[in-house]
């Protein structure tokens, strides 16, 4: 009998700008069902310690929220979700929930405008982070294209990472209690006034947390000091500009998804495709073959590829194209969907 | 007790499922709409912010006439309330 691989790649969850979709890899076809939540943006997507699915969805209209489900399928919202206090002294209001994530048995949630927010009972009721919605001097952030969002948690232990844009990395030695900054290396995005860095994206060493890698609106960047100090690896990038960046946590190697600039978002000469790194960072090459040679002029978002650690690979665009490999990096297919602008794609 | 209905979009199903018209009590405006998110509490966060004003691209109507700013006034027996999403979007 032929053996049969199950990737955890294989069942992929799809944010887009018009309801989550879901993709799933069985007897060597792909299939797509959906949407749900026809109409809404679908902002984050993930899996609470206990196995129950996460849902962050939002809408031009309507407030944003967190939905629960047991089978990807029939969501229920919950109550008491991330919310500012009404009498909050900045007014600041949630726009959109834009990651979650698990730490022991406490999951995180970033949002829009830039706060942090966590839940001890599997994402059913939430409480903000008062040293990062309360930070001194926060009036003076200013948002990205994005918004001011805070988007992305890393976390080991008592330690934490959190990156907010246009405003930059901040690390907790103590669960959250006091943060400093942790940008110190990286060219900011703004100068004038306090400085401001844009950090799009962030992926820790799971075994060695101080080694981060950043995809930075400046560019691509490593520390291994926890962020304590940053040094730019863009050695074999096509352009230092993009948001997504991943690892395979078992081999080590490194996705970005480069685009050709700020005020160009699209993907070198329309040739859309994955780079990656085998050595840490010190250099960079295309990721194997499948890639569109030309015609592709959609990037990918900071939340739109996923990385399974056992060779898989999912990375959606704006354009609503799915590519995937399942083994590392080497081959590539764009699966038959052709979906909405992707916000985030997960493994369920 | 007064008794009006409220109307809902059916792109609140999310917070709602396939209701789309609530019969709530009370003898104002916003006692209708206190009433409103006692039987559905996820709808508070979507047709509200933080601060308790409406959302900026939702709509409210009370028989027939806008009210954005949820000025309270009284309620009648068979009032009806309606709250849709303005025309915008992509």
């Amino acid at each position: 009998m032929e053996q049969v691989n199950h990737l955890a790649i294989d069942h992929l969850g799809i944010g887009t700008e018009k309801g989550a979709y879901r993709l799933d890899h069985t007897g060597g076809q792909w299939s797509v069902s959906g949407p749900l939540f026809p109409g809404w943006k679908v902002s984050a997507l993930s899996t609470a310690p206990d196995g129950t699915y996460l849902a962050a969805i939002g809408s031009n209209w309507f407030g944003a929220s967190v939905h629960r489900s047991n089978d990807f399928e029939n969501w229920t919202q919950v109550e008491i979700g991330p919310k500012y206090d009404g009498d909050n002294p900045l007014g600041l209001k949630l726009n959109q929930i834009w990651t979650f994530h698990n730490a022991g048995d406490r999951v995180y949630a970033g949002v829009d405008q830039a706060g942090l927010f966590y839940s001890d009972d599997q994402g059913l009721t939430w409480e903000g982070v008062p040293a990062i919605n309360e930070w001194p001097g926060r009036e003076h952030w200013s948002p990205g294209f994005g918004g001011l969002t805070a988007h992305r948690i890393l976390s080991q232990g008592d330690r934490l990472w959190v990156g907010i844009s246009a405003v930059g990395v901040f690390r907790s030695e103590d669960c959250g209690e006091s943060f400093v900054r942790a940008d110190q290396g990286v060219i900011p995005a703004s100068e004038e006034g306090e400085p401001a860095w844009c950090v799009h994206s962030l992926v820790a060493d799971r075994d060695d947390p101080n080694r981060i890698w950043r995809q930075d609106h400046r560019g691509v960047y490593r520390t291994t000091d926890g962020g304590d100090k940053w040094e730019q690896i863009e050695n074999g990038l096509p352009a230092s500009f993009g948001f997504a960046i991943g690892r395979n946590q078992e081999t080590g190697t490194l996705f970005v998804a480069p685009i050709t600039a700020d005020e160009n978002r699209v993907p070198v000469n329309g040739h859309f495709s994955v780079f990656r790194s085998q050595d840490d960072g010190d250099s960079w090459e295309e990721a194997g073959v499948g890639w569109p040679q030309e015609g592709h002029f959609n990037g990918a978002l900071r939340n739109a590829m996923v990385v399974d650690n056992q060779g898989g690979v999912a990375i959606g665009t704006t354009g609503g194209s799915v590519f995937v490999t399942s083994d590392n990096g080497d081959h590539w297919e764009q699966l038959p969907v052709s979906l909405p602008r992707i916000l985030c794609v997960a493994t369920i | 007790m007064i008794t009006a209905a409220v109307r809902l979009p059916r792109l609140l199903e999310p917070a709602v499922g396939d209701v789309r018209r609530v019969n709530v009590e009370g003898g104002t405006f916003r006692q209708a709409l206190d009433d409103l998110f006692r039987q559905h509490p996820a709808l508070r966060v979507h047709l509200l912010d933080e601060q308790g004003f409406l959302r900026p691209h939702v709509l409210c109507f009370h028989n027939g006439e806008p009210n954005r700013d949820l000025i309270d006034s009284a309620l009648g027996d068979g009032d009806e309330i309606v709250f849709l999403q303005a025309v915008s979007g992509g």
